[in-house]
């Protein structure tokens, strides 16, 4: 094949494989940023970096884990001291932490019959608005918050992702865990803050 | 098995990390256990609504446009 149709080749299949991800790739991009502008940086970076060495890309492997490999490698080069992260949290505080539990208190608190249990505390949880939960995810650090979309916007597995962020299946473990814990008390102050519930401890 | 074996695998098991077996035993005690089904389908509803509210944006047509374009110089 000459060497001109053999590159055309090559684009054809890379378009084909990663274009289709370039949404998805671009919202996972913006919750690590926390910028539009950086996050298109971020991406175009990536789709260059992808196609310069798209050589080494095993085909018949998951395409969407390898582009995102390189973009989160990126990300933590290039752009991670850029914007200041969120304090350390206090993990001991946080450990044990139970969003569903707080919010039963005040169910129960609030109403003098037994608390009407998950349909409840669904419905609280569900009036949190998208800007809620983005807002309580910036707040999370940053190897807890990538861990965390990896698991819940990428649906990759434990495994998956201890490849992707180059750590142990533990640390993905715990990172979840963490980051989901951080997660849920930024919510609950949230809604402290705005009076949407009363802290019954007070 | 317990609550609090159960409690302990409640984020391995809504990210469908365990084997079958496992599997199986949390699901029946979540049959029969009001609070610990409670709890799972709680924090079942707070991984979809962080995948629901990061799914959402669109990539800007100009952001496209600039990859196509840097493949096809
Ligand atoms: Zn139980």
């Amino acid at each position: 094949m000459p060497e001109n149709r053999r590159e055309q080749e090559k684009k054809r299949e890379f378009e084909e494989l990663f274009v289709p991800l370039l949404d998805n790739l671009y919202n996972i991009a913006l919750r690590m940023t926390r910028n539009p502008k950086d996050a298109e940086d971020l991406v175009q970076e990536a789709y260059l970096k992808a196609f310069r060495f798209f050589h080494r890309f095993e085909r018949g492997t998951n395409a969407r884990a390898w582009i995102l490999t390189i973009l989160t490698n990126t990300f933590r080069t290039k752009y991670r001291k850029k914007k200041q992260e969120p304090d350390i949290v206090d993990f001991q505080a946080i450990e044990n932490f139970c969003l569903a539990d707080e919010m039963v208190k005040i169910i129960r608190a609030s109403d003098k019959s037994e608390a009407r249990g998950a349909g409840e505390v669904i419905r609280l949880l569900k009036d949190y608005v998208s800007d809620d939960i983005l807002e309580a995810l910036e707040a999370v650090p940053e190897q807890f918050r990538l861990a965390v979309l990896l698991s819940d916007v990428e649906d990759f597995s434990y495994q998956e992702i201890a490849e992707i962020l180059d750590v142990s299946v533990g640390t993905v473990k715990s990172r979840i865990f963490r980051g989901r814990k951080i997660l849920q008390k930024q919510l609950w102050d949230f809604a402290k803050e705005r009076g949407i519930v009363r802290d019954t401890k007070k | 098995m317990t609550c609090q074996e159960a409690v302990n695998k409640l984020y391995e098991y809504i990210d469908s990390e365990l084997d079958r077996a496992t599997t199986e035993k949390i699901k029946k005690h979540l049959d029969l256990c009001r609070l610990c089904c409670d709890q799972f389908e709680f924090e079942k509803t707070m991984k979809e609504l962080v995948h629901k509210c990061c799914d959402a944006a669109k990539a800007p047509d100009v952001l496209k446009e600039k990859i196509l374009k840097s493949l096809n110089p």
